[in-house]
């Protein structure tokens, strides 16, 4: 019931090539409407989460042994 | 065999045991009990204190239990066997204590009663109430859950909350969330996890916990799918709703979609405290047809994956939820459940599942196919985690677009919050005292406020606060938070961000 050891994974670290927040020089321009239509497609999935089949509500929860 | 009176009044003992890894002595079998023995839950149990270094359990032996005397009156009152009213309660403690150790605390809370109550709370690791029914005698149980650090990841549990509890006139607290058995008279598995679900969110909004009884009889009180009500055939989705919009909050219902999606959801509702049921599906082969339900009480959180699609610019912070921890009643409280992929034949996206221990047992490992999650939310609580999800993208594509030197690791992460909560933490931020002032003072926020916190490796970036009040087509943003330390020359990202949205920029 606690936590089990974590597997080992053979991903490499990954470094971060992030510069800090107060060096940032290289600013472009916030554009929400291309970040829509970029993820329109790549997220299709999030946006028809919602739709819930008959089978879903009657999806029965008793007792598992 | 003597007759006591039976218009005598109980009496009422307590007793000091010390606890040695086993609780047979305290729940032995009954005779005649067919099931097996012990209980794995009681195993669970044992295992559980001991992880929690119990070295005293104290038993009140006469305790009226609410939810226990409602099952009574509602079942157990109209069998032939004559059912007590009465079950016995066990407290636990992480100090070792013998009986006139306990004596002299009492003693001594006659001249100091918030020391000794204080004292005697930094050793307290729960209770948990054994009801007089032969084969399902755990009730209800409030354990401490185990600390933050774990291998792999940190452990959060923001649904638990605080239990106010009163043992010899000593008033003592414990934070957790409850969790019991179901007894399959009154309850069955989906009963005990809403049960569990309402613990926590119906209590933080001041509603009454409805007991067990009552949840069943809500849920079937207008739809009966499976027959009977008492004793309980389970419920289904449709019911449970209902159940829980009996209770006074309102149920989402969120059917199942992709690991990915649903990672999403879980993660956004555990950051916001309130507790999930998961209708789950056992994948073993020799599982009946049944569903079971569960109720995720925390989360196991490790590092963000970090982004592999070249079209996105950000990452999905949800990521870093690994595991979540449970209440399972066929098992116990903070079961560890991994979130795995499932790939399912017919099914074009890898679908979800929840892989628990069941340690010591047979089955040691056991994989549920995740088939719905419900979530009780306060009513004021409208605006859907798909819409939340879905504007957090966006915000994370467009500034981690405008900001390359970030390096794609601009991450989102949302959740619900009441906005009393969210303006007493801007005390201790690094905001203005301008933009503090505003923010308290200068800004109506609803009830509940959705927050999407925008941040990058080296801090946070910016919170964008939502209307949860509003309805998905409608604008909803009310503020920008600045919380960057970006120089004044990228600060026209966040400008951008509030004009917008329509929202405010605060800094």
């Amino acid at each position: 019931m606690t936590d089990e050891p974590r597997k080992k994974h053979t991903r490499p670290e990954e470094k971060s090539t992030a510069k800090r927040q107060a060096d940032v020089e290289n600013v472009g321009t916030l554009d929400l409407e291309r970040a829509k239509n970029v993820l329109s497609e790549v997220l299709k999935e999030e946006l028809e989460s919602e739709v819930v089949s008959p089978e879903v509500l009657s999806f029965r929860m008793k007792h598992c042994s | 065999m003597t007759e006591t009176d039976p218009f005598q009044y109980p009496a009422q003992r307590v007793h000091l045991h010390a606890y040695s890894g086993s609780l047979e002595g305290l729940i032995p079998r009954p005779t005649g009990q067919l099931d097996e023995w012990p209980l794995i839950q009681v195993t669970y149990l044992e295992n559980y204190l001991n992880g929690l270094k119990c070295a005293t359990i104290i038993e009140e032996d006469h305790y009226l239990d609410r939810d226990y005397i409602e099952d009574l009156a509602l079942f157990y009152s109209r069998s032939l066997r004559n059912y007590p009213n009465h079950c016995r309660r066990l407290h636990f403690l992480s100090r070792a204590m013998k009986p006139e150790e306990w004596k002299q605390f009492i003693a001594r809370a006659r001249g100091s009663y918030e020391t000794v109550c204080e004292d005697l709370t930094r050793s307290y690791l729960g209770f948990a109430v054994v009801r007089p029914i032969p084969g399902r005698p755990i009730g209800r149980t409030v354990l401490a859950s185990f600390g933050p650090t774990s291998e792999g990841g940190t452990r959060e549990f923001r649904p638990l909350r605080s239990y106010r509890v009163h043992l010899s006139g000593l008033t003592l607290e414990i934070r957790g969330l409850a969790f019991q058995q179901q007894d399959q008279g009154v309850s069955a598995c989906a009963t005990t996890a809403v049960w569990t679900a309402l613990h926590g969110t119906a209590h933080r909004e001041s509603i009454k916990v409805p007991t067990p009884a009552e949840i069943t009889l809500a849920a079937s009180r207008y739809l009966l799918m499976h027959g009977r009500t008492l004793p309980s055939e389970g419920l289904a989705i449709q019911q449970i709703c209902e159940a829980i919009r009996d209770a006074g909050l309102a149920p989402v219902l969120l059917p199942p979609n992709s690991l990915s999606v649903d990672r999403g959801a879980l993660d956004t509702f555990l950051r916001s405290g309130f507790p999930v049921v998961l209708a789950v599906m056992s994948q073993s082969p020799n599982a009946g047809p049944e569903g079971h339900a569960i109720c995720a009480v925390g989360a196991k959180v490790g590092e963000v994956n970090p982004q592999t699609d070249p079209q996105r610019s950000y990452r999905d912070g949800a990521t870093a939820l690994k595991s979540v921890y449970v209440h399972d009643d066929r098992l116990g409280p903070y079961a560890v459940a991994n979130l795995e992929p499932l790939t399912v034949p017919g099914r074009k996206q890898v679908q979800t599942s929840l892989r628990i221990r069941w340690p010591g047992t047979k089955v040691e490992e056991e994989l549920l196919r995740l088939y719905g999650i419900v979530v009780p939310v306060p009513n004021k609580v409208r605006l859907s985690v798909t819409r939340v999800r879905w504007i957090s993208h966006i915000v994370g594509e467009a500034i981690g677009a405008a900001l390359p030197e970030l390096a794609r690791a601009v991450t989102v992460r949302c959740r619900y919050c009441p906005a009393v909560d969210y303006q007493r933490d801007l005390f201790s931020s690094k905001l203005t005292d301008a933009g503090l002032e505003r923010l308290v003072s200068g800004t109506a926020l609803s009830r509940y406020i959705a927050v999407i916190e925008v941040s990058a490796p080296d801090g946070p970036l910016a919170d964008l606060l939502l209307d949860c009040t509003e309805a998905v087509e409608n604008p909803s943003a009310i503020a920008v938070v600045n919380r960057s330390q970006l120089p004044a020359t990228a600060l026209t990202i966040l400008e951008k961000l509030a004009t917008s949205f329509g929202a405010s920029l605060v800094q």
